[in-house]
């Protein structure tokens, strides 16, 4: 069952990191895009981000949660190297 | 965050840019090596031949292993070990510790049978210090030789070790100083990397690899400093403030369960049933067993396991030796649970990534990528701000040459140990040989290629080219084919070759690709 | 007695202040590599060994690195060096005396 939840909480937070790339005002400004209207608030995506890891090391434990965490350590150094 | 003053900011600059420009190159020695090692087992069983069985210690072994004891000298029933090699083929080793000439030091003596895992013919067997012979214990020369050359470089005990825990200090360090340098390192997670050949490209690369990196890179190297000098500098002085110096009485306060000595012979319990019963309290299954005086009534049998899916330490049991009964489970040290014995027990698991199967071994490699990633670009981004200095450029070669040449020479030693199997030459040699004779493609076409692209393009395809001849070398060399593979259900094996023909392609692709970063115009300061 | 000490900690301050960079190299590689080892070292003399009996042995064993690290990364970041100095003598001085009084077998535990 491990394998299921981990997978269900390395694709939440990961989705939530993509969403925090797309709208950090830095990166729009590097990358040429136009900034947004609104002003940046990111407690809620990284809330989206941490949860799953923190829920993960309430029901499955230490194990899952470490493997969360590097595969978060990956997935977020390619959504911040490569998507736009 | 921090906030340094202009001097300290320097200091810290200059110890993060120079130990890095000292040492990065064996620590990219080390990472690249440890990065491959995590695949250990797996290499193991891929380039022994093809496993026999993924199990042989199993419900079963009693009427393998039980003659062997019986048929040997009284001396060395004190101390039976069981286990398994990298092809799966049991060995048992009923032993003796003695005086080794050379060291000094009690090493294990005996005579080691290596058995057939399904019908249980003997297939070999050595007397003498057999741990100081690798050939008779193990099946794979190439995993052998890629550990040692992670562990201790190849350089002599104990010196190997501390200079491979020097250089997982050093990571600590780098990463306790790069924290400190970067003032903005939450803030610019997300900062992608400015495309081009600019400095601030290089200082992008290496900054966003290295904040993503930080938190594992001070548990590898912190967790590899453990390892270097917890044996061989730690242990020793702690014994001496807390037993009296004497080594063998610590390691049997900590880590020997106690026992009331009781030299009346008895018969040793069956080992069916123990093992069955271990396996099913560990939650895996037995991995090495080992019985302590034999044929007494105060014999012991204990059992070592891999982590059970839900956890992350090795699981370790106690039986009676005579009833077969279930006395304990272990911690790593100590009699009963504790948070050293916690904290003991996640080493191994953190630094290999060893607990949750093949998806925790993918990420510990690229884990060990990401790590070779930022100490590279940090050589690189040192260098660019160097760049019109003909000294600097020189090193800038090297890094070149020791960046890809340390792939291809270990991919020579691969090839030489299929090699050497085939011709029935002793692998255990020629591996090493065949590293010592890569350093040659290694080095080569850094040297005599004047442009330093061009270079980096021959090297991608020399690394392609080894690649993806490694799977037909190692089938043409006697292993297994993909047809026995799927038959024995040996997915190891499958799937390792079809990653290197994957990864074989890329690199030849890549190699292929022309040059897309445009140069910069000027080297002006940005 | 009071002017003598004030008199030797202006004349340290002053040799310190000196040769701020030679200092700093000293505290920072050797100083910092055995104040770890004595810190280390030590430690099973006042940690509590715990229930299980292994803790005073454990957790030194696995901190080994840790306190090279602080004791290095200290030596880089502090502004003043007498101050660092001392801290590090401290830590030498009561370690190695620690150290010394256990292995002459006075202190046991």
């Amino acid at each position: 069952m491990m394998g299921l939840s981990v997978l269900g909480a390395v694709t939440v937070s990961a989705v939530a990191l993509v969403r925090l790339a797309r709208t950090n005002p830095k990166r729009r400004r590097i990358l040429g895009l136009p900034q947004q209207a609104t002003h940046h608030r990111p407690l809620a995506a990284v809330t989206m981000v941490c949860a799953p890891g923190l829920l993960l090391l309430g029901m499955e434990g230490g194990p899952a949660f470490t493997v969360w965490l590097s595969a978060l350590t990956l997935l977020g150094w390619g959504v911040a190297s490569l998507g736009r | 965050m921090v906030t340094l003053t202009r001097a300290q900011m320097k200091r810290l600059t200059a110890v993060h840019g120079w130990s890095g420009t000292i040492l990065g190159l064996l620590l990219y020695a080390v990472i690249v090596t440890g990065t491959v090692v995590v695949l250990g087992d797996e290499i193991g069983a891929w380039s022994a031949g093809g496993i026999r069985t993924d199990q042989p210690i199993v419900p079963g072994i009693d009427t393998r292993v039980r003659p062997i004891i019986e048929a040997a000298p009284a001396e060395h029933r004190t101390d039976i070990t069981v286990f398994a090699n990298a092809r799966g083929e049991l060995l048992v080793f009923p032993h003796a510790d003695i005086q080794h000439p050379d060291s000094g030091e009690p090493e294990p003596y005996g005579t080691l049978f290596r058995l057939d895992p399904v019908t249980g013919g003997t297939l070999s067997r050595h007397e003498g210090f057999v741990f100081r012979e690798p050939a008779w214990h193990e099946a794979s020369a190439l995993q052998d030789f890629l550990v040692d050359l992670h562990v201790q470089l190849h350089v002599p005990p104990p010196w190997g070790l501390i200079l491979t825990g020097v250089l997982g200090l050093l990571m600590v360090a780098m990463g306790v100083t790069g924290l400190l340098m970067h003032r903005h390192l939450v803030r610019d997670l997300f900062v992608p990397v400015r495309p081009g050949r600019r400095l601030v490209s290089a200082r992008d690369r290496h900054v966003l690899a290295g904040s993503w990196a930080l938190l594992f890179a001070f548990v590898l190297g912190f967790t590899g400093a453990y390892f270097s000098f917890a044996g061989t500098v730690v242990f020793p002085l702690l014994t001496e403030v807390a037993f009296g110096g004497d080594e063998v009485a610590a390691a049997e306060a900590l880590f020997e369960p106690p026992v009331v000595t009781d030299a009346r012979p008895a018969p040793l319990a069956g080992l069916d049933r123990v093992v069955a019963d271990a396996a099913a309290r560990a939650g895996s299954p037995v991995d090495t067993l080992s019985i302590e005086r034999y044929g007494r009534a105060d014999a012991r049998i204990r059992t070592f396991h891999r982590p059970p899916p839900d956890g992350m330490d090795f699981v370790r049991t106690v039986y009676d030796g005579v009833s077969g009964g279930f006395l304990e489970l272990r911690p790593v040290i100590g009699n009963q649970p504790s948070g050293g014995a916690l904290l003991m027990g996640l080493m191994w698991p953190l630094h290999t990534g060893s607990f949750a199967g093949a998806p925790s071994k993918s990420i510990w490699v690229g884990l060990g990528s990401m790590m070779a990633f930022v100490v590279v670009s940090g050589m690189r981004l040192w260098l660019r701000r160097r760049d019109a200095q003909p000294l600097w450029q020189g090193f800038g070669r090297a890094v070149t040459i020791v960046g890809y040449g340390l792939p291809v020479a270990m991919l020579t030693a691969a090839h030489a140990c299929f090699l050497a199997g085939a011709v029935d030459a002793d692998a255990f040699r020629w591996t090493p040989a065949g590293f010592a004779v890569g350093v040659i493609p290694g080095v080569l076409p850094g040297l005599l290629h004047r442009d330093e692209d061009g270079a980096r393009r021959l090297y991608r395809g020399l690394l392609g080219a080894g690649v993806v001849l490694l799977p037909p070398c190692r089938m043409v060399t006697g292993g297994i084919g993909w047809g026995t593979a799927l038959y024995d259900g040996q997915g190891t094996v499958l799937s390792i070759d079809l990653a290197l023909l994957v990864l074989g392609a890329a690199l030849i692709g890549w190699a292929m690709r022309p040059e897309t970063m445009p140069r910069p115009r000027s080297v002006a300061a940005e | 007695m009071r002017r003598l000490m004030t008199t030797t900690h202006r004349r340290i301050a002053a040799a310190v202040n000196a040769r701020p960079a030679a200092i700093r190299w000293i505290l920072a590689g050797p100083g910092a590599i055995t104040a770890a080892l004595l810190f280390t070292t030590a430690m099973p003399l006042w940690f509590p060994a715990g229930a299980a009996g292994v803790n005073h042995i454990a957790y030194p064993l696995v901190l080994a690195p840790l306190a090279w690290a602080a004791a290095f990364i200290h030596a880089c970041l502090v502004e003043n060096l007498v101050r660092g100095l001392a801290f590090s003598a401290l830590v030498h001085g009561v370690c190695g005396a620690l150290i010394v009084i256990a292995l002459s077998g006075s202190l046991r535990w």
